[in-house]
């Protein structure tokens, strides 16, 4: 297995901002993570085959960023900020909420791989507490009501076959 | 270059050198007395010169103070991490206390070791490290050189008020790396030296601290692969805890029983030196000491675990001479044996002497001395022309001594040198390969394995004697390395055998009755 | 009582309700955009350099360093040790993750221009030709707008080549994090520009002699580049006049917690704590109890210590900090303890574990409050926690041990009699309160 060319044509894209091509990793990864899910070791092989590093540097920051999971995830990740002032705001009761509802707990993904539910620390968005996000897609000030919605919408969407929380994402278009 | 040699420690020195881990006091002469004069460093109220540059952590190595500064991630042949925050030093005027391994020495300086600040740090950094690691001491091999009991006998807490649950790594709790490493993750104290090592030192980077904060957690890179490396021993080495244990003396013996004496490897033409760890002579283990010149800290696997050939069971370890009637080796006393062999040799016409590259330099020469007049003397490694196998230390050719022996003036051994030779006389001592002495009498001189035998004894060579000699750790000598650098040892364990030194063995074979 | 200073306008917010203040046609139209860039490339390097230290601009990241001065150690003419010019580097810090802290987004979404204007007068100022906006990675849409940003001041010739016929080139590349709050140490920050872990560095060397790719290099927040364009344009004095004695200009406090009108204001530094709840709409739901006035490293404040001024020395004396500019407002609904844990919690979760003070301690604490909160507490953790946190403080690489200890701290030290009596009846439960279901502890990142 090799890197998809859509994403060695990603990176070659923004090739020449860079001094070096270690610095391109954290972008390579962060694409392995956009088309696969998650990050696995094989996909760790080929990008550092690709960058012409060893496994070991791809690897230590692969572990070190949780933007990147080392996992399966389900296709859409809910990511429910609980950092002081969401929490302040009722984060619990939204975890609480989307717990029942997806009948996980944070850091599992729902049974037919659809939602992986996450707690998240601070998103920067705590001026409209509660926050959270859906894959790439932040909502703000947060009521449970609101989350069942985004919640049914989502699996509609899926139903759908269409891409879920990443509107103002271009493919193939950095960053 | 003037090098000095010298005796029994086995380092060998330029005089010009600040060596400054080695152990010895820096030497200080002065070429130059119209130089500018050194820059000074004060610590612990006594001022100290530096080159510019040294780090305070080097400037106390160079003088020895380095026992005054108690580190974890700091290791004198890795990049700087500055991380464990152990050796950490009250520079005046610093606002706040300084890593030693990381901060450059500066003229004027003023540094304490032991204030008072400094020692609440490393209280707090000791009580920080105790709250997880397991305290398994009783079932750690690295108990009595564990720089966690060393350093919280010295600086840290006599109690702790840790309630919480310890973390455990459950599937890294001996875990096997590969055969010759095994970690116990519970034990680790994060310092990274084993990561730093297999990036920067081995550059096959093998290990990888995954994770981050406190889930950090230390793993082959590629399990697929495996830990590959040629120097997973020095991992033990410099591991501060029991975390990497080395499988070849796990559970073997409690350190504080062994007696450690230098000595040389003989395991190629390197010549690491080493320390030979051993209780009542029976060698446990062999570790590296620093030599800047030669192996710097480090040594590889192979010559680590060369010490099994000297302690094979199946060793000759007394003289052997063949059954009249049926041929078979049987064991004898050196006084019988000695008188055969001497015959054997006085009624030779056309003796070949094969000189192993593992014999000292000291030997050669004698060897020389006793057979020139009366033998051809050749010498002979079988491993070819010595190249390195990688950037550090491993070289192609397997015995010590190649440089040395050839340059007392011997030539090396060609197939032809055998024909129309009566008697051969091999001295070979576990190192050299076996010449080539098919259909040949033969005396066996030096260090051999019962196979060995076997297999000769296969190829249709008439073992006229087996006399057992001295391995390395056991006599005293010098050999010069592939560098062309000449190392002198002392014996470091008594032989339990009845191998006798080789001077010995050649008044034996070639000397008037005595 | 509200705006007494008579010389304060908003330096950064002037327009950020009005629609369409994103876009570079109403940054140029509307707030003279560029303007300040074109008066600079008039200047020299080092005028520059002095006009932003008089103005007594200060590092809005947290630290509070003078900009000027930081500007000011890059070397004028750097060579290696072959004698070939070395770049130099001007980073832009957009890691914005301080709980309680989101200034910085409000400039990336409505305002970007005065961002990128004072980047690239930055980079003329300390003769770089290159910078990089390091963002944090879960700002996708934020990422976007910024880069259509970039591309339309590049489209107006006010990036790249020969910038306003000026002969200076400059380019602005953005680059994504993804996930770390350690990152916005500047020097962590520097790891991960280069593709590596987030672990902050040791210094020295600093950053203005080894910065990013072994290159001189400045690290300066998103609010502080936003300023800039201000003092050039209207002057220093006008700037340092806002201020007070040893800090110029606005700052941007972001309002959160428990006020009815939570949000970013652009606000002059002599408020106190209480006038500036107050301008956002007081306190929701219960009185004032306690306050974090700089983000969640931040030592809190009880209600009755909340007259303190809100400038970056008054805070100090107060034994707290200004830091980030997040204030967050907790009424006497909140239990202390629990408050205290979720940033502990938080501080485990991000640790980068170089040091170990910080690896172990971090966990420690989060542990111990979590004990407390199920019950198990003693007045002997009490006392130790202050014993970890002075075994922390002032130990380690960066100030993230430092940031642990601040909750942690000054919980226990203002608000000791609520620990005493979770103690005391056995936790949150034994208070007949419920335990947060966010309470429980994630597992390593797998």
């Amino acid at each position: 297995m090799a890197l998809s060319e859509k994403i060695k044509k990603t990176i070659n894209g923004i090739r020449h901002q860079f001094p070096t091509e270690q610095a391109l990793l954290i972008p390579t990864l962060l694409e392995v993570q956009n088309d696969y899910d998650w990050v696995s070791i094989e996909h760790m092989k080929d990008v550092g085959e690709f960058l012409n590093l060893p496994l070991s540097k791809v690897r230590e920051v692969a572990s070190f960023y949780t933007m990147f999971k080392l996992a399966p995830m389900g296709k859409v990740d809910l990511q429910i900020c609980t950092n002081i002032s969401c929490w302040l705001n009722g984060a619990d009761k939204l975890v609480a909420c989307a717990k029942k509802k997806l009948g996980v707990v944070p850091g599992e993904t729902t049974a037919d791989g659809k939602f992986t539910l996450n707690q998240v620390e601070c998103l920067a968005a705590c001026g409209t507490a509660p926050a959270l996000m859906m894959n790439e897609d932040y909502y703000e000030n947060v009521d449970e009501a609101q989350l069942l919605n985004l919640i049914a919408q989502a699996q509609t969407d899926l139903a759908a076959g269409k891409v879920v929380g990443k509107s103002t994402r271009i493919e193939g278009v950095w960053p | 270059m003037k090098w000095v040699v010298l005796m029994s420690n086995t380092i060998t020195i330029p005089a010009e050198d600040l060596n400054y881990t080695s152990g010895k006091m820096p030497v200080h002469s002065d070429p130059n007395p119209e130089a500018k004069p050194l820059p000074k460093v004060t610590i612990d109220g006594k001022a100290y010169e530096f080159k510019p540059g040294d780090t305070i952590m080097q400037v106390a190595e160079r003088y020895k103070l380095h026992e005054d500064i108690p580190r974890y991630c700091y290791h004198p042949g890795m990049p700087i991490a500055g991380t464990c925050r152990m050796c950490t030093v009250e520079v005046e005027k610093a606002p706040k206390l300084m890593t030693s391994c990381s901060t450059p020495a500066g003229d004027g300086m003023v540094v304490h070791t032991r204030s008072e600040k400094v020692l609440k740090s490393r209280n707090g950094v000791m009580d920080f490290l105790l709250t997880n690691h397991p305290l398994d001491c009783p079932v750690c091999d690295k108990a009595g050189e564990c720089e966690l009991q060393d350093y919280t006998f010295e600086y840290g807490p006599q109690e702790s008020n840790f309630k919480e649950e310890k973390r455990v790594y459950e599937s890294a709790t001996t875990k096997k790396l590969s055969d010759k490493i095994t970690l116990n993750m519970n034990r680790c104290v994060h310092c990274e030296r084993c990561v730093r090592f297999t990036d920067d030192v081995t550059k096959t980077n093998d290990l990888v601290m995954v994770n981050r904060g406190w889930h950090k957690e230390l793993m082959v890179t590629d399990e697929k692969v495996g830990l590959v490396n040629d120097y997973q021993g020095c991992l033990t080495d410099f591991c501060p805890v029991g975390a990497l244990t080395m499988n070849d003396f796990r559970f073997e013996k409690r350190v504080w029983f062994l007696e450690k004496k230098p000595s040389v490897c003989d395991g190629c033409s390197k010549g690491c030196n080493i320390e030979v760890h051993h209780d009542k002579e029976v060698v446990q283990r062999y570790v590296p000491i620093f030599n800047e010149k030669v192996n710097n800290h480090w040594m590889c696997d192979e010559g680590r675990l060369s010490y099994h050939t000297y302690a094979d069971a199946n060793r000759i370890v007394s003289p052997l001479l063949p059954d009249t009637a049926s041929g078979r080796l049987s064991s004898t006393n050196w006084e019988t044996a000695a008188n055969i062999v001497n015959a054997r040799v006085k009624n030779a016409s056309k003796i070949l002497v094969v000189v192993g590259t593992d014999a000292t330099n000291e030997e050669a020469m004698l060897i020389k001395g006793h057979f020139s007049a009366r033998a051809e003397v050749k010498y002979h490694s079988g491993f070819g022309e010595n190249k390195a196998l990688d950037h550090l230390l491993r070289q192609s050719d397997k015995t010590p001594n190649t440089k040395g022996v050839a340059a007392i003036g011997l030539s090396a051994m060609q197939a032809s040198d055998v024909t129309g030779k009566d008697l051969v006389v091999v001295i070979r001592q576990g190192r050299a390969q076996m010449p080539k002495v098919e259909g040949q009498d033969v005396i066996l001189v030096g260090v051999y394995s019962r196979e060995e035998i076997d297999a000769l004894k296969a190829s249709n060579v008439r073992i006229q004697a087996v006399l057992p000699s001295l391995a390395t750790i056991e006599k005293e000598g010098s050999f010069t390395n592939c560098d062309g650098i000449t190392q002198s040892f002392n014996a470091a364990v008594v032989h339990r055998g009845k191998a006798l030194a080789l001077p010995k063995i050649l008044a034996a074979l070639v000397g008037e009755k005595h | 009582m509200m705006y007494n200073n008579e010389h304060f306008e908003p330096v950064i917010t002037p327009n950020v309700t009005k629609p369409g203040c994103e876009t570079l046609d109403f940054y140029i139209q509307n707030e003279d955009g560029y303007k300040a860039l074109e008066k600079a490339l008039k200047m020299k390097p080092n005028e520059v350099v002095d006009e932003v230290k008089k103005s007594n601009l200060r590092g809005r990241g947290g630290a509070g360093f003078p900009t000027g001065m930081k500007w000011s150690f890059m070397p004028p003419n750097p060579v290696d040790a072959n004698g070939n010019v070395k770049p130099k580097y001007l980073v832009c810090n957009a890691d914005e993750g301080e709980p309680g802290t989101f200034k910085d987004r409000l400039i990336f979404t409505k305002t970007p221009h005065r961002m990128i204007e004072g980047m690239i007068i930055g980079g003329h100022a300390i003769g770089s030709n290159k910078g990089f906006i390091y963002v944090r990675g879960e700002w996708h849409k934020e990422i976007r707008l910024m880069q259509k940003a970039l591309d339309d001041a590049y489209a107006k010739g006010l990036l790249g080549k020969n910038i306003l016929g000026s002969g200076f080139n400059f380019d602005l590349v953005i680059y994504k994090g993804a996930g770390a709050y350690l990152c916005g140490e500047e020097t962590a920050l520097l790891n991960s520009l280069e593709g590596k872990r987030g672990e902050p560095r040791l210094k020295p060397p600093f950053p203005a002699q080894v910065g990013a790719y072994g290159m001189p290099s400045c690290v300066n927040n998103v609010e502080t580049f936003a300023a800039v364009p201000y003092i050039i344009q209207k002057g220093w004095e006008k700037y340092a006049k806002m201020g007070t004695e040893r800090s110029g200009g606005t700052r941007m406090i972001g309002v959160s917690g428990h006020v009815n009108k939570p949000g970013v204001y652009e606000l002059p530094m002599n408020l106190s704590i209480n006038d500036i709840i107050e301008i956002a709409g007081g306190v929701k739901g219960g009185k004032l109890k306690a306050v974090i006035p700089g983000g969640a490293s931040a030592p809190m404040l009880r209600a009755d210590e909340c007259h303190v001024l809100t400038d970056y020395d008054s805070l100090a004396k107060a034994g707290t900090m200004a830091g980030s500019g997040g204030l967050i407002v907790m009424n006497d609904t909140v239990s202390i303890p629990e408050a205290t844990y979720t940033l502990l919690k938080f501080y485990e979760h991000e640790s980068c574990g170089q040091c170990s003070q910080c690896r172990e301690g971090s966990h420690w604490l989060a542990r111990m409050f979590k004990r407390i909160l199920d019950g198990g507490g003693t007045q002997d953790d009490l006392d130790y926690i202050a014993k970890i946190c002075g075994n922390m403080a002032g130990q380690t690489i960066c100030a993230f041990a430092d940031a642990v200890t601040g909750p942690a701290l000054s919980s226990v030290r203002k608000f000791r009699s609520e620990f005493d009596e979770m103690i005391l009846k056995g936790g949150l439960h034994g208070l007949g309160r419920q335990e947060s279901v966010s309470h429980e502890m994630g597992g390593a990142h797998v």
